[in-house]
């Protein structure tokens, strides 16, 4: 059964049209990815699933479940997580309370994500408890605020661009950790980067300008050199 | 000693109120000049309490819930749909509510001054070194400890202080990871307003009830958040100190500077830390102050679309030229006192709708205007000229200085510090007796004298009056209109419309905005000169910072996009008021709900709204 | 003279360097390309130019005049147009109206308070020529906010065009645009570049775009300049096509 069915959406930035009919599957248990130059559309595809960007044409369907329409923190509340792009931790808490204020979406502590579990994974994170967002790396930053969204348990992951403007070490980390999450969970990661995911993805979407002009497994995309060359540069 | 104690007490009760003020100012950038009438209720409630039921501790209890659950009606029922909207409109909106809580007070409770009966446990008091300290001077500050410890806590140690602040810090994403940020915007609302209650409890034991009282509360209130610094309660804490033993030791010892003191500490500390000593920046979107209303509006907001044409104005005047001709006698000497708040609020909108600063300090420089006309014709000379010159320097002046210590602040900073200084202003006339005759102010100004080479024309009856004022105010309108046509006038529409924009085509934002304040305080100041001669009379009221609501109320219901749209709101204002008057009492209740109606649901107001059923008229 | 130079320039947000001791030169009439992938700190680069930003360590020379920390107005008077990423008009101004500001600003007419500005020919002239240089001729009295998204990046453009500037920096002119608007907007940086013989610096995600029209190319990540050079070079930079296609795993 498919986790997440995005169907023809339409999204706009107030009046400019951003999303010509933008359709995806992704399937339990699966990586999907979502690969685009910067401006195509990735972004703004995440943010009408989470409801940040209400779609005005089209449907969104989770767990068989149309969440068109439902304000954001009603969706999150369901269990789709949302990562998103430059980071933005809560820049005056410290590591451990942009953690533990999650514990109030998710108040039975369903799932096996916990505050231990994650310091357990990132010990990076553990020696930072104490320290406020503002005060990290960029690196360190990422962890946070991907961590932060698994503190809600979601049975499905919005990762906007997780390795945006990191050095290449902290790159290698946080795939690191997105292999640890999918053995549990469904993400769908946004990048621009496809070397990064192809090891990484079961099935990708490329988008362009608004639209989903190629789809097809890792391999597949990355035998086709023609579409590298059109729809990623270079 | 014993001064100092009375100071931390009042420090206390002030650090409750600004705690409270800043929450609110802090988690949902809304700027609640209802506070204070919070305040207020709180203590009216405690007084209902202790009556009833004959007991204060339950209406230690019971006041600040009241309170609390009174914040998150309005909240829920008023400020929720307003957030999309430009500040101003919250602010607005919370001005209104002053008036119908003050008349809802008056209605439960009556108008005369109420006091609570001390608890036993709380009268009395005790000697400590030589020195005789009050109980309830022990239980205030004990109780404002308690609040500054409580807020620690729930700020610092509990997942819902720790949720409130992630939401301020990031409301997008805190909404996107599952937060339900609008309740949580009621709930800030109602713990704010749960201490604008619980102050009005600590109040009860101190002051005299009665609505009104508040308002120096809500100024100190107001200069504490400033001094502070928004987001901080360590900065509250600290400025509620500061500023509770500055206004009661300066009231011992220089009692006519007290408050000025307050005033000169707020310019040090902005010039010092410009965001307080430990704030933050409240994070704004801008979104213009005239709302957006679909595609008519659109070319409504046309330049010469906010203006009468050249004809329909020379109508107008020709209009009010015969007018004393068919009016009755009253009606005329109404018509010219609307003619002269016309000019105030329509220089006052100048600023507000073409500009987008809403200043609270325009009473200052009509009064200014006002005090120094009367001066000069009473204690040197009746000629007009000279007076009106002098006044014309005053006023002008007062508006340079609110101006420089104001314009460099972001927007609701801007309101709270004309606000502030308004009210330093008052308390200079309100304290000067010898000058300005204190609250009983100046009377039997005598009429004016216009010398013309040789002629002299005395302004004595009230047709005098009339015709004089309308030459005035009629010059005032033209030139206000050309400038507004002019390449100046364009830029304040740009800096109205996007001021970043217009900094990056090489305009510098903040000078242009000083020369607009400073225009504006010109003919507010022509506006007080022009009053004070005309009544006869003139006292500190006309400078209090309340009047500055009626230009406001005034361009808001005659629609602040269009030039006239104020001198309309005038007209409107004086007519209904002068029959809400003649049928209630209450007449505040029923202004107040009228500004909140119009804030909601008519915020282009008669002018806009007649040029938006042309223009579609006209468009198919 | 190079028109611009960029010297050891760090911009530091917290612990985060955005752009990192980055050094370039522009000389005039080049028409240069910065691009990079996103969060490479593109905008920041702008935001440091045009006084939004006073960066960290390093300097920024306009015409061999140092230029930062100067106020943003400064910056825009001594000759640099911008346009952003983000429409950013005058949102309910006629198009010729939105131009009028720039074009008075720039004859210093905006404090001239008795003059109908409706009666300024020398300003309309002004306003004309921009307005057909960037192709909306047509739709002087459209209010801008319902031009298409297209139009209203050409307007961007007019505007930062007014105080006619040496160096013109556009932020992302085709973000957000199909393929036919995109095409035109290319069209529309040649012509200015060939008619006014501007400095242009612009930022880009589309490729084809910078490789279609650019004299040079530089080439951010991470907040740090990795490439400098001509189309070829950066077409076939090893360094260039691993930070787009990612690191070698």
């Amino acid at each position: 059964m498919n986790e997440l069915e995005v169907r023809d959406i339409n999204s706009y930035y107030g009046k400019s049209h951003i999303l010509f009919g933008v359709s995806l599957d992704v399937a339990q248990g699966q990586v999907v990815g979502l690969i685009g130059r910067n401006g195509a559309g990735k972004s703004t595809t995440l943010k009408s699933i989470i409801g940040l960007v209400p779609p005005r044409q089209g449907s969104i369907t989770y767990q068989g479940r149309n969440i068109c329409g439902l304000p954001s923190h009603r969706i999150a509340k369901l269990g789709v997580g949302f990562v998103p792009e430059d980071r933005r931790v809560f820049s005056d808490l410290t590591v451990l309370d942009n953690l533990e204020i999650m514990k109030q979406v998710n108040p039975r502590g369903e799932g096996q994500w916990s505050v231990e579990r994650i310091f357990d994974l990132f010990p990076k994170l553990a020696q930072l408890k104490d320290n406020r967002g503002m005060d990290l790396s960029g690196g360190e930053q990422q962890m946070v605020t991907i961590a932060r969204t698994l503190m809600i348990n979601p049975s499905v992951l919005l990762l906007d661009e997780p390795t945006e403007g990191l050095a290449p070490l902290i790159v290698r980390e946080i795939k690191r950790l997105i292999q640890e999450v999918r053995k549990t969970t469904t993400i769908l990661l946004a990048e621009q980067n496809l070397r990064f995911v192809l090891d990484l993805i079961d099935y990708g979407y490329v988008i362009d300008q608004g639209k989903v002009v190629l789809q097809g497994t890792a391999a597949e995309l990355d035998a086709d050199e023609h579409a590298k060359q059109k729809y990623l540069g270079v | 000693m014993a001064y100092v104690i009375n100071g931390l007490t009042f420090a206390m009760m002030l650090f409750v109120l600004s705690a409270g003020l800043n929450i609110i100012l802090g988690f949902l950038g809304v700027l609640n000049f209802a506070h204070g009438a919070l305040f207020i209720l709180g203590a009216y409630v405690t007084y209902a309490v202790t009556q009833t039921l004959g007991d204060f501790w339950l209406g230690l209890l019971i006041a600040p819930l009241v309170v609390g659950l009174f914040g998150m009606l309005i909240e829920f029922v008023f400020l929720r749909p307003l957030y999309k909207r430009h500040h101003v409109y919250t602010i607005l909106l919370t001005f209104g509510l002053i008036l119908v809580i003050y008349d809802i007070i008056k209605i439960i409770w009556g108008s005369d001054v109420k006091t609570v009966v001390t608890p036993p446990l709380l009268s009395g008091s005790f000697t400590l070194f030589g020195e005789i300290i009050p109980v309830a001077s022990v239980f205030i500050i004990l109780v404002g400890v308690l609040t500054a410890g409580g807020l620690w806590f729930i700020f610092k140690k509990t997942t819902f202080g720790k949720i409130l602040t992630a939401i301020s810090l990031d409301r997008e994403i805190a909404n996107a990871l599952g937060f339900n940020v609008a309740r949580r915007g009621t709930l800030a609302f109602g713990l704010g307003a749960l201490l604008a209650g619980l102050a009005g409890v600590l109040g009860s034991l101190k002051l005299s009830i009665a609505a009104g009282v508040d308002a120096e509360f809500l100024i100190y209130s107001f200069a504490i958040v400033v001094i502070g610094g928004v987001g901080s309660f360590r900065g509250t804490l600290l400025a509620s100190l500061i500023v509770g033993e500055m206004s009661v030791l300066g009231g011992v010892f220089l009692p006519e500077l007290s408050m000025s003191l307050i005033f000169v500490l707020l310019v040090v500390f902005l010039t010092l830390y410009p965001r307080g000593m430990f704030g933050r920046e409240i994070e704004q979107m801008h979104v213009p102050v005239v709302p957006y209303l679909g595609n008519v509006a659109t070319a409504f907001q046309r330049l010469s679309a906010t203006q009468l044409s050249l004809l329909s104005s020379l109508l107008v005047v020709a209009l009010l030229v015969v007018a004393p001709l068919a009016l009755p006698k009253y009606w005329t000497y109404l018509l010219a006192e609307i003619m002269v708040f016309a000019l105030f609020a329509i220089s006052f909108n100048v600023l507000f709708g073409f500009t987008g600063m809403l200043s609270f300090g325009q009473a200052s420089i009509f009064g200014a205007g006002a005090y120094t006309i009367s001066l000069m014709l009473i204690h040197v000379t009746g000629n007009w000229w000279l007076a009106f010159a002098a006044s014309l320097v005053i006023s002008t002046g007062v508006a340079v200085i609110i101006g420089l210590m104001s314009i460099h602040r972001s927007e609701i900073y801007f309101g709270m510090l004309t606000m502030a200084f308004a009210m330093l202003f008052y308390s200079i006339i309100y304290k000067w007796n010898s000058l300005t005759g204190g609250a009983d102010g100046l009377s039997g100004i005598p009429s004016p004298v216009l010398k013309f080479g040789f002629t002299e024309v005395e302004i004595l009856t009230p047709l005098a009056n009339y015709y004089f004022i309308l030459v005035v105010v009629a010059i005032c309108y033209f030139i206000l209109r050309t400038i507004m046509n002019s390449p100046f006038g364009q830029v304040l529409l740009a800096i109205r419309e996007n001021p970043t924009r217009t900094e990056f085509l090489g305009l510098p934002v903040k000078k242009y905005k000083f020369i607009a304040f400073v225009i504006a305080g010109v003919f507010t100041g022509v506006a007080g000169a022009l009053f004070a001669p005309f009544a006869g009379t003139i006292d500190a009221l006309a400078s209090h910072w309340s009047k500055s609501g009626e230009p406001i109320f005034m361009s808001l219901i005659g629609g602040i996009s269009t030039l006239i749209g104020p001198g309309v709101g005038t007209l409107f204002y004086y007519v209904l008021h002068s029959y809400i008057v003649s049928i209630t009492e209450y007449w505040q209740l029923v202004m107040g709900s009228i500004l909140i109606t119009v804030v909601m649901l008519f915020p282009m107001g008669i002018t806009g709204y007649a040029k938006k059923f042309i223009l579609s008229f006209k468009s198919s | 003279m190079e028109i611009l130079r960029i010297q050891d320039v760090t911009m530091s947000f917290g612990k985060m360097n955005a752009l990192h001791e980055v050094n370039c030169a522009v000389e005039p009439h080049e028409l240069l390309a910065v691009i990079g992938p996103n969060g490479a700190g593109k905008t920041t680069f702008f935001n440091v130019i045009t006084g939004k930003y006073k960066p960290s360590r390093g300097q920024v020379f306009f015409k061999g005049e140092r230029i930062d920390g100067l106020s943003r107005p400064q910056i825009i008077n001594k000759g640099i147009g911008r346009s952003f990423q983000v429409v950013n008009l005058f949102p309910d101004l006629t198009v010729a109206a939105n131009v009028r500001i720039g074009v008075l600003a720039h004859q210093k007419q905006t404090l001239r308070l008795f003059k109908n500005v409706d009666k300024m020919a020398e300003v309309d002239q002004e306003v004309e020529r921009i307005l057909d240089l960037v192709h909306l001729g047509d739709e002087a009295g459209v209010v801008a906010t319902t031009l298409s998204h297209g139009d209203q990046k050409c307007l961007e453009m007019g505007m930062a065009l007014t105080n006619h500037p040496a160096l013109l920096l556009l932020d992302e002119p085709t973000a957000g645009m199909g393929p036919e608007e995109t095409r035109q907007s290319i069209e529309l940086i040649k012509d200015v570049w060939r008619k006014t013989g501007v400095t242009i610096v612009f930022t880009e995600h589309d490729l084809d775009m910078v490789f279609n029209i650019s004299t040079r190319v530089l080439v951010l990540q991470s907040g740090k300049l990795i490439a400098d050079g001509s189309v070829k070079d950066i077409r076939n930079n090893p360094r260039v096509k691993e930070a787009y296609l990612g690191e070698e795993a």
